[in-house]
């Protein structure tokens, strides 16, 4: 019985709704295990009894914890994140007029990175043990071992500063004006997209180097097929693993993208969710972690379901 | 297309008597005439001296200068054990061979052009549409992520310029042509879901999309059970007598070989010992080798206690000096047969064995007659 | 790939089967006896590992690096010319000098000893942060590779859901929660990382599982707690080691990134990510050397453990490595 891949889709999406479930409940766990709870941290350590249980009353902290995530959980399906502690803004919107610029900053970083991995890494593949391998490995290595926010700082310093030719802070949408906006996104993107770039180089690498001794090779070749095509079926299986790698990857671009967004000074969900740590706004700190936590738990359904159908193998016998 | 029923096929192969195993016995049929091929009785492939080195730490001489003709539309077997060099001579003819393998030496004419240092494109216009080759191990040899019928597709099409459709239709056909039951939907699945015999079928049928004139049969029945195995055969026997193809079978087991081939090959370490029709081979083996190589395959008719041959296969790294059969060879000259390489002895329409032991110089034990009782018997 | 030996000759790793054994599992001696660990096999596995370590260059200048911080968190005061909080405010932004190699900070403090002493928070965490991970992630791999079904579910679904945060995310929020202190922040790493240990082990025990001398130890009457211990942990040891320099090398970086927003280990104590906090302040104004060296700091800490990592694994298991 071969499984098709919306009865795949269908699956995965089943198992992910609890994973997610799990993972916002222990948001919202972790944020409410703050010592003495989100009512002193709103009115200070030095609130009167009566105006903490008045606050929370309103705020309904009295009910047990799984009622409250209910409450939450309800409002946030239908756009409501509650309001912020410290300017009692509501915390959707926040997060949404933030949103694209973290997916910009984000996708910049994904863009980036994917155009120098699979060069290198198919580079460093077929030339192998040359100088363009050499170049390769190393930079694989130095990748992962520079800290992005100190390369962001490097970059800086060199192309902002010292040779002036790139903003040094601030954001500018692309959708509003696409050179400039380019322009800012261009050293983000690529101080995200470096560590990710070694990574995926790395992998696809090794796993190419692994898949051209495979047999169905000579096959191709003898059906008179051009090397460069012989290399596309070499490459499409190779691809296969490093997929789940990208996948992985992600997680770490949107982790990434919040120090970023510090180093260069750009108004992402990041900025709003240091500054939300740093002023003990939990509510506003609640809402981010979750949209972060569902992208990311969306993208690896994405990637999933990509690894379904890139590999036939796992769609069992007919 | 005959769309044989695949059982009748296989009585066809499981009968053991003479007539039906000679594949020149056809009811009657004239031995068909040249195809193309440079002119009518001109060879179309011509290999010459063909030495083929592994470059690593040390020389590993894996084939060491041998030479052979074929014409259009002949048989022709190679055998030997692993490590004869026998799928390495043929990787060699169409360019398979990548570094730290090369070909040091000799020629390859195909049609009368030399494919040894031929550029990339001579040898692609070539493999495929002139020479198609199937490998051992069908599964191994398909991309998994692809289904059958594209990777077939994808063979007809680099050869000829048709649609999509059209060429999917040839690859049904082909399937169908092979003996695939089912071939439209066959089609459609991927390699992991064939059987080992379905693969090889499949394989077979995507070598010969191009429409070659000469195939090459690496191991082609290596693997699969031994049903399968005449299966595969008496496949191989149809196709070359319809398609009028040249067909070259590697295999180390020699019983699969003189089913097909008219004439045969023996290769030992990298060079060929022996060569004649499948005839003179199995019944009158003159070199050594293929004497000790016969009388090693287990007889159930004969009550008899299983021979092989002593030592072990030689290091292609340091082979040995003069003949290379030597340490293992019963009759070896010490002084003569491990110093200098032996001469090729013609016994007569077209067999000839490079051994010393026919020659003058030869001071050994040996007495051959000619003639062996052991070839009447290795035929299944 | 080549199915490989060792260039000195002989079978090095487990040959049987394609588990990653490593030079500490039994079974490797000719005869194929099982694992009476009598001194002599371990003591001559131990050299053989040993040789191929030192050939292995790469690994070695990793191995060297690593020592060589582990000194200098060692042993701060000897190395640092000042104490890292000594201020002196005329000299405030002095750029690298004989004097002050690394320049300055804000406040006129030296930086080399700042970095000197910094070191010892990096290598706190990079030491502590893997053991905490693998306390917790390894018996969870263990169980859920070797007993398999409903349990391995379950377990993998949790650290599925831990695994669904990003690093630093998660890394944030539970420092952001549970207060900023080194225990709370090598806890919190800690936490990040037990997915990584519980999926390595779980791979290495399941596969493990199916060999055959598991299956005769419980046939023996052998309760699963030793076989887990006696039969199937040494099986994932060298996995777990190189995931063991990997989580070093990224507890480092997310340490320094946690600081680096303000998160992490609170002044006065001196750590990277916070100098390249302040530093990055200084950017514009040409102070470049504030944001430099601390940074190079992280990244030489980091590729140590990198390079001795991708050592570890080659050594380990050639197998893997698709260069041999």
């Amino acid at each position: 019985m071969t499984t098709s891949i919306r009865e795949y889709a269908v699956r995965r999406l089943l198992w992910a709704v609890p994973v997610l479930a799990l993972v916002t409940f222990i948001v919202f766990g972790l944020v409410r295990l703050v010592p003495g709870g989100p009512a002193v941290v709103m009115l200070g350590a030095d609130a009167s009894p009566e105006q903490l249980a008045a606050v929370r009353a309103e705020l309904g902290l009295n009910q047990p914890v799984y009622v409250q995530y209910l409450d939450y959980i309800g409002g946030v399906l239908g756009g409501d994140f509650g309001r912020s502690y410290v300017d009692n803004q509501r915390v959707g919107t926040a997060i949404a007029s933030r949103l694209p610029t973290t997916l910009f900053v984000t996708l910049a970083g994904f863009v980036v990175s994917l155009s120098v991995a699979i060069p290198a890494g198919t580079l460093s593949a077929v030339k192998r043990g040359t100088k363009w391998d050499s170049v390769g490995l190393t930079f694989g290595l130095l990748g992962v071992s520079i800290p992005n926010f100190w390369l962001g700082i490097v970059l800086l310093l060199t192309f902002g500063v010292t040779y002036d030719v790139l903003p040094v802070a601030g954001y500018v949408s692309p959708l509003s004006d696409p050179v400039e906006g380019l322009r800012y996104l261009i050293l983000p993107g690529i101080t995200l997209g470096t560590a990710m770039a070694a990574i995926v180089t790395r992998m696809l690498r090794s796993e190419l180097l692994e898949e051209l001794q495979q047999d169905y090779l000579d096959a191709v070749r003898m059906k008179g097929v051009s090397e460069t095509r012989t290399l596309v079926h070499a490459m499409k299986n190779a691809f296969i693993p490093v997929v789940t790698v990208i996948g992985m990857q992600f997680g770490y671009l949107l982790g990434g993208s919040i120090i970023i967004e510090v180093v260069f000074s750009i108004p992402g969900m990041g900025r709003l969710l240091v500054n939300a740590i740093a002023s003990r706004d939990y509510i506003t700190l609640q809402g981010i972690v979750i949209v972060y936590t569902t992208f990311f738990v969306a993208v690896n359904l994405v990637v999933d379901l990509t690894y379904f159908y890139l590999n036939p193998k796992l769609r069992g016998e007919s | 297309m005959t769309g044989r029923d695949p059982t009748e096929a296989a009585t066809d192969g499981a009968r053991s008597d003479g007539a039906a195993n000679d594949p020149t016995a056809d009811g009657g049929e004239p031995r068909r005439p040249p195809t193309e091929g440079g002119a009518p009785g001109e060879p179309l492939l011509s290999v010459e001296d063909l030495t083929t080195r592994f470059h690593v730490d040390r020389v590993i001489s894996a084939v060491d200068g041998i030479s052979y003709e074929l014409r259009a539309g002949e048989t022709l077997g190679i055998v030997g054990e692993s490590g004869s060099g026998k799928s390495v001579s043929v990787r060699s003819l169409v360019g398979l061979v990548e570094e730290p393998g090369r070909i040091d030496g000799g020629a390859v004419r195909w049609k009368g052009a030399d494919l040894v240092g031929a550029g990339r494109r001579t040898l692609r216009s070539i493999r495929g549409a002139e020479i198609g080759m199937v490998f051992q191990n069908a599964k191994s040899a398909f991309d998994p992520t692809y289904t059958v019928g594209e990777q077939i597709v994808e063979a007809v099409r680099a050869h000829r310029d048709l649609s999509r459709r059209a060429a999917r239709e040839e690859a049904e056909g082909l399937l169908a042509e092979v003996g695939l039951p089912d071939p439209a939907s066959n089609l459609d699945a991927y390699p992991h879901e064939y059987s080992g015999g379905m693969a090889q079928r499949a394989m077979i049928a995507m070598s010969l999309a191009g429409e070659p004139e000469l195939l090459i049969a690496d191991e082609p029945t290596t693997g699969l059970d031994v049903s399968i195995q005449a299966q595969i055969i008496d496949l191989f026997r149809r196709l070359i007598r319809e398609r009028e193809m040249a067909l070259i079978l590697i295999s180390h087991d020699l019983g699969v070989v003189s089913q097909v081939a008219e004439r045969i090959l023996v290769m030992y370490a990298g060079r060929i010992v022996e060569r004649g029709t499948r005839g003179q081979i199995l019944e009158s083996p003159r070199h050594p080798y293929t004497r000790s190589f016969l009388e090693s395959i287990p007889d159930v008719d004969r009550r008899k206690e299983l021979s092989s041959i002593p030592g072990s296969p030689p290091d292609l790294g340091s082979p040995p000096s003069g003949c290379r059969f030597h340490p293992r060879c019963p009759v070896a000259d010490a002084g003569l047969c491990d110093a200098e390489r032996p001469p090729p002895i013609d016994f007569g329409e077209g067999h000839t064995a490079t051994c010393h032991a026919y020659t003058d110089a030869y001071a050994g034990e040996a007495d051959f007659e000619a003639g062996s009782e052991r070839g009447r018997e290795v035929t299944r | 790939m080549t199915g490989s030996t060792g260039a000195d000759g002989g079978p090095e790793t487990g040959t049987d089967g394609g588990e990653v054994t490593g030079g500490t599992a039994a079974g490797t001696d000719g005869d194929g006896s099982r694992a009476v660990r009598s001194d002599r096999p371990v003591v001559r596995r131990a050299r053989r590992f040993a040789r191929r370590f030192r050939r292995n260059r790469l690994a070695t200048v990793g191995l060297l690096i690593v020592a060589g911080f582990l000194v200098v968190a060692l042993f701060p005061e000897q190395i640092a010319p000042r104490a890292y909080d000594v201020t002196d405010v005329p000299n405030r932004l002095a750029p690298p000098s004989a004097e002050n190699p690394m320049g300055t900070d804000r406040y006129g403090r030296d930086i080399f000893s700042r970095v000197v002493f910094g070191a010892r928070i990096a290598f706190q965490v990079a030491v502590l942060t893997p053991l905490v991970a693998m306390a917790v992630g390894v018996p969870i791999g263990l169980l859920a590779g070797y007993y398999g079904g409903l349990l391995d579910d379950v377990l993998m679904r949790v650290m599925d859901s831990i695994f669904a945060f990003p690093t630093i995310l998660l890394g944030l929020t539970l420092v952001a929660v549970f207060g900023q202190s080194l225990t709370n922040i090598v806890l919190a790493l800690g936490v990040v990382f037990i997915p990584q240990f519980a999926r390595i082990t779980r791979g290495s025990a399941l596969s493990v599982s199916k060999e055959s001398h598991v299956k005769v130890a419980r046939s023996l009457g052998a309760s699963d707690a030793r076989i887990l211990a006696l039969h199937v942990l040494p099986f994932c040891l060298s996995a777990i080691l190189v995931q063991a320099t990997i989580t070093a090398a990224l507890a480092i970086i997310l340490e320094s990134s946690l600081s680096f927003l303000g998160v992490g280990v609170p002044p006065p104590r001196p750590s990277w990510g916070g100098m390249l906090r302040v530093g990055k302040g200084f950017v514009g104004s040409g102070e470049w050397w504030y944001s430099v060296f601390p940074g190079l700091a992280i990244v030489l800490s980091v590729l140590g453990f990198n390079l001795l990592g991708d050592g570890l694994r080659s050594v380990l298991d050639p197998r893997t490595d698709p260069d041999r």
